[in-house]
C-alpha cells in the first residue's frame, strides 16, 4: 500500500517535471518569436486591404482557407530639401494545392498563386513640416491650452511669424498680435512656462530637454499615395453537363492583372487611419457560381462482396465568365485609446460596380497587435459580408526584424 | 575646429521619422524594418549638438533615439526612449554633450 503511494507520488513528480518542462521550452519558444514580429496583416478574407503600414517582412496564415501571405514593404526613408525616396513594397501569395501551397511549381506559378507591387511616395497631399513649423505650432497649442486662442483663420499668419530659428517673448507677442490675438506678455510667459517651455525677453525660447512635446503637435495630418500592380495566377475546378460525361469535371485556368492606385491618410491624432484604393483588375464570377460535390461511385464485385469506391470532387456549376472591371475598396482602422493601441479595428468596403463580379461587400476585422508597434498585427478575425458571408482567422508568422 | 562624426539612429515602427542636427535636417537611411540612421560630421567647438526629432505614426508606437560617437572615438552619446503620442507625433529637442 505504501509502495503504491510512493510510486504515485513519484509519478506525479515526474509528470509536473514533464509539464514544467514543456512550459519551459514553450516559454523558450515564446521569448526567441517575441522580438521578431509580423506587421501590416489588415486585410479581409480575400485577402484584400489599403492600409500600408511599416514594418519590414511579414508572413502570414489565412487559417480558414490555408492562404499563406508574404510581404515586404521598404520604407523610403527621409531625406533633404522636401525629396523623399519613394517607399516600394512586394507581396506574394498562395493557397495549398494537395499537401503543399506552391507559390511556384517547377519553375512557373503554382495554380493558385498572387504576387502583388507597389511603389508609393509620403506627405503626397500633405505638407511635411519643418523643425521651425513644428516649435511654432507646438507654441501656439501650448498657449490654445493654457486659454490664449489664436483665431484658425489667422493661424497660419501666426505660424509665418513664428517660424523664426532664435524666437523670444517679444516675438512670440508681435506674431500673436499680428495674429489679431492681442495678451499681455506676462500672460504669454505664465502659460509657456505651464507647457515647460521657457522664453523670457532675451533669450530663446527652450522647450524643457528631452521632453516630448508630440501632444501639442496637432492639425499634421500625414498622408502617402501608391500605384500598386499586380498577377493572380488561379485554377478553378468546374462542372457542367452540356459536354461530354468523361469531360464534365474540367479544371480552368484563370490569368488575372490588375492595377491601382491606394491613398492613406493618417489625420490629426494618432489612433486612426483610412484608406481608399481604386483600379482595374481582371476578375471572374467563380465565387458567385454554385459549389457542387461531384461524387464517382465504381463497383467491384469479388467472391459475393460488392465494394464501392467513391471519387469526391468539389466543383463549381454554372457559366464561367471574365471581365475586365473597375473597383474600389476602402478601410477605415480604428486603434481604440482604451486598449493602449493594442486592438486594431478595420471596418472595410469593397466593391466591383460592374462586369461578371458585380458586388458591394463590407466587413469588419479585429486584430491583436504587438505592444509598442500597433502596426504590426499578431492576428485577428475578419468577416466579409455580402454574397457569400466569409470569415477568416489570421495568425502572424514572425520574422525578418530583430 | 575639431569635428567627430556622429550616427543618429531612430529604432520604432514609425510612420516617419525627421532628424535635425543644429537646426539642419538629415537625410536618413532606413534598413527596410524598424531602423533609420544616418552618420554626421559635426563641429565639436561648442562641446555639443543640438538635436530634434519629429516621428509621426499610430499613437503607442515605441521608438528609442540613440547617438553615438564613431570618430575619433566609439561611444554612445546619448539614449532618448520614448512612444508616439495621442496626436500621432513625437517631437523632441536635447542638447547632447559630446565629451
Amino acid at each position: 500500500m505504501k509502495g503504491n503511494r510512493l510510486t504515485e507520488f513519484h509519478r506525479t513528480r515526474w509528470r509536473n517535471r514533464v509539464l514544467l518542462g514543456v512550459a519551459v521550452v514553450l516559454c523558450a519558444l515564446a521569448a526567441m518569436i517575441a522580438p521578431v514580429q509580423a506587421q501590416s496583416l489588415l486585410v479581409d478574407a480575400k485577402g484584400e486591404g489599403t492600409a500600408f503600414l511599416y514594418g519590414g517582412s511579414f508572413a502570414q496564415v489565412n487559417v480558414s482557407d490555408s492562404t499563406i501571405r508574404l510581404g515586404y514593404l521598404r520604407n523610403g526613408g527621409s531625406g533633404k530639401n522636401g525629396k523623399r525616396k519613394p517607399f516600394s513594397g512586394i507581396e506574394l501569395s498562395g493557397k495549398p494545392s494537395g499537401d503543399s501551397v506552391l507559390l511556384f511549381q517547377n519553375g512557373t506559378p503554382g495554380s493558385n498563386f498572387q504576387v502583388r507591387a507597389s511603389r508609393g511616395w509620403k506627405y503626397w497631399g500633405t505638407h511635411e513640416p519643418d523643425v521651425l513649423e513644428l516649435r511654432g505650432t507646438i507654441l501656439l497649442n501650448a498657449l490654445g491650452k493654457a486659454g490664449i486662442k489664436v483665431r484658425p483663420r489667422s493661424r497660419n499668419a501666426a505660424l509665418d511669424a513664428l517660424r523664426k530659428d532664435r524666437l523670444c517673448l517679444v516675438d512670440i507677442r508681435d506674431a500673436l498680435k499680428s495674429a489679431g490675438t492681442d495678451v499681455d506678455p506676462d500672460q504669454i510667459q505664465a502659460a509657456l512656462h505651464k507647457a515647460d517651455i521657457e522664453v523670457n525677453q532675451t533669450t530663446p525660447v527652450s522647450l524643457k530637454p528631452g521632453e516630448d512635446f508630440g501632444d501639442y503637435v496637432q492639425n499634421m495630418p500625414y498622408d502617402q499615395v501608391a500605384f500598386q500592380l499586380g498577377y493572380t495566377r488561379a485554377q478553378y475546378q468546374l462542372y457542367s453537363e452540356s459536354v461530354p460525361f468523361g469531360q464534365q469535371v474540367y479544371k480552368r485556368d484563370f490569368d488575372g492583372l490588375s492595377g491601382s492606385i491606394v491613398y492613406n491618410l493618417l489625420p490629426s491624432g494618432g489612433h486612426s487611419l483610412w484608406g481608399v484604393a481604386a483600379g482595374l483588375k481582371r476578375s471572374n464570377n467563380f465565387d458567385n457560381l454554385t459549389e457542387v460535390e461531384v461524387r464517382d461511385i465504381s463497383t467491384v464485385v469479388d467472391n459475393g462482396i460488392e465494394r464501392q469506391v467513391v471519387r469526391v470532387r468539389k466543383a463549381r456549376r454554372g457559366d464561367f465568365k471574365e471581365s475586365t472591371d473597375f473597383f474600389t475598396n476602402g478601410d477605415y482602422v480604428w486603434w481604440p485609446s482604451r486598449f493602449d493601441s493594442r486592438i486594431a479595428m478595420d471596418i472595410f468596403v469593397r466593391t466591383t460596380p460592374g462586369g461578371v463580379d458585380t458586388h458591394v461587400r463590407a466587413g469588419l476585422g479585429v486584430f491583436l497587435t504587438e505592444k509598442g508597434a500597433p502596426t504590426r498585427a499578431i492576428g485577428g478575425l475578419s468577416v466579409l459580408f455580402g454574397g457569400e458571408t466569409k470569415v477568416a482567422l489570421f495568425a502572424g508568422i514572425p520574422f525578418g526584424a530583430p | 575646429m575639431p569635428q567627430i562624426t556622429i550616427k543618429t539612429t531612430v529604432v520604432g515602427y514609425l510612420s516617419d521619422v525627421q532628424i535635425w542636427l543644429e537646426g539642419r535636417q538629415t537625410r536618413l537611411g532606413y534598413d527596410g524594418a524598424k531602423t533609420w540612421s544616418t552618420t554626421d560630421i559635426v563641429d565639436d567647438e561648442r562641446g555639443s549638438v543640438e538635436v530634434a526629432l519629429h516621428g509621426t505614426g499610430v499613437a503607442g508606437t515605441d521608438w528609442e533615439l540613440t547617438i553615438s560617437e564613431l570618430h575619433p572615438a566609439q561611444k554612445q552619446l546619448y539614449d532618448k526612449k520614448g512612444s508616439i503620442k495621442s496626436s500621432g507625433h513625437s517631437f523632441v529637442e536635447d542638447s547632447v554633450q559630446l565629451k
